[in-house]
């Protein structure tokens, strides 16, 4: 059965810092004092004491043992382009924007909002130029050209007949309708009237 | 008589190196001195402590803050933070029903830190407060010399050399940072990761 986890608690896994001065840095579990505390080796921070719940997994794990020294994970984390693959994680990307999204003032909001507005007007009209590009004259004429085919296909006798069956029972059906929407009327206008 | 200072989370516990002697009479110009390593919460409460465990050593023939002094209270700073060692703890406390003596191992980066553990534990699991607790002895273990489940599962196997130490994580609890945490909420906390 595949396990519900996809993100373990082990010697080389990659964390970041939720929150404190080090928010948002890389380390890699170095080792792992019990089960609320580990061991992280920052990648531009000394190795600290950390507990799991000041810490985010990430996905990337640097093969390293227990007791590697400092130099030893460095270049262990170069050798195995670590933070490019942790560049290419989501939550990586995730927490850049919010970043950038929480440094911004209350105009560079309304910057972005208004190129966003012009993003989606630009989409929008290259979009209606390609549903232009359909009603160009050749494609307009292969098209009539279909419709023209299938209404051949359909323009024999009996067809017709079926046709006309169907057009004099709506007719019929209607004249019905309007006859008993008229006695409906007198007989409201009698009612009135007595 | 002031309020006694009590171990706890604004308190820390640390190490002191407390040195004393019979005070010199005649005849008597150059006692013997002894020295003890003593875990307080402070400088106050580990002299205390000091004339406390003189006090009862008959081997000393019961010496006495009356009859002796202090030649000097320091506190031990460790050196060795950054790996992670286990500590065995020999403990005496004072129970409801007699002396209890026992051997407790943790895992920690420093030896305060394990003796911090080990008197959480006391508190919680058999009410003993830090006055009813006695440290006769604390030690570095190696890892092949652990007798504790508790601390072996963090371990590497020998027997098992492949066997991958890692487990998820289970709690989640969310980080808040200070300005965001309330003292009340509506909803109950979700604890349990997934």
């Amino acid at each position: 059965m595949p396990s519900i986890y996809k993100l373990f608690i082990e010697i080389g896994r990659t964390v970041t810092f939720k929150a404190g001065p080090l928010k948002g840095k890389l380390g890699v579990i170095s080792d792992i004092i019990d089960v609320h505390r580990v061991m992280v080796q920052g990648l531009d921070f000394e190795v600290r004491q950390a507990h799991l719940t000041d810490l985010e997994l990430q996905r990337p794990v640097v093969n390293i043992k227990r007791n590697d020294s400092r130099e030893d994970i460095l270049a262990a984390v170069k050798s195995q382009d670590i933070v490019a693959a942790f560049e290419k994680t989501p939550a990586h990307k995730r927490a850049v924007r919010s970043t950038r999204r929480a440094a911004l003032t209350d105009f560079d909001r309304f910057v972005a909002r208004r190129l966003r507005k012009q993003r989606v007007n630009l989409i929008r009209a290259e979009y209606k130029g390609l549903a232009e590009t359909l009603k160009a004259p050749e494609v307009a004429a292969k098209k009539e050209a279909e419709k023209k085919a299938r209404i051949a296909k359909y323009n024999t006798k009996q067809s017709y007949k079926n046709l006309t069956k169907k057009i004099l029972k709506k007719s019929k059906a209607r004249k019905g309708a309007e006859a008993y929407l008229q006695k409906k009327k007198e007989e409201a206008k009698a009612a009135k009237a007595n | 008589m002031s309020a006694e200072i009590h171990y706890g989370p604004k308190n820390p516990i640390t190490q002191y190196e407390v040195i004393g002697r019979p005070r010199p009479k005649d005849g008597h110009d150059r006692p013997p001195i002894y020295r003890m390593k003593i875990f307080a919460p402070n400088k106050v409460v580990a002299t205390s402590r000091f004339w406390y465990f003189m006090k009862r050593n008959e081997q000393i023939s019961h010496l006495k803050k009356s009859s002796g002094e202090l030649l000097s209270v320091s506190e031990i700073a460790e050196t060795e933070t950054t790996t992670v060692k286990n500590y065995g703890i020999w403990v005496r406390y004072n129970s409801r029903s007699g002396i209890t003596n026992m051997y407790k191992e943790y895992r920690d980066t420093t030896l305060v830190g394990a003796v911090h553990q080990m008197l959480q534990e006391m508190a919680s699991r058999h009410k003993a407060r830090y006055q009813q607790i006695h440290i006769i002895k604390t030690a570095e273990i190696k890892d092949e010399d652990c007798k504790r489940p508790n601390t072996k599962q963090f371990l590497d196997d020998p027997e098992q050399p492949d066997k991958v130490l890692r487990f998820p994580p289970i709690l989640k609890r969310p980080k808040i940072e200070k300005k965001y945490k309330k003292r009340f909420s509506v909803t109950r906390p979700k604890l349990f990761a997934y």
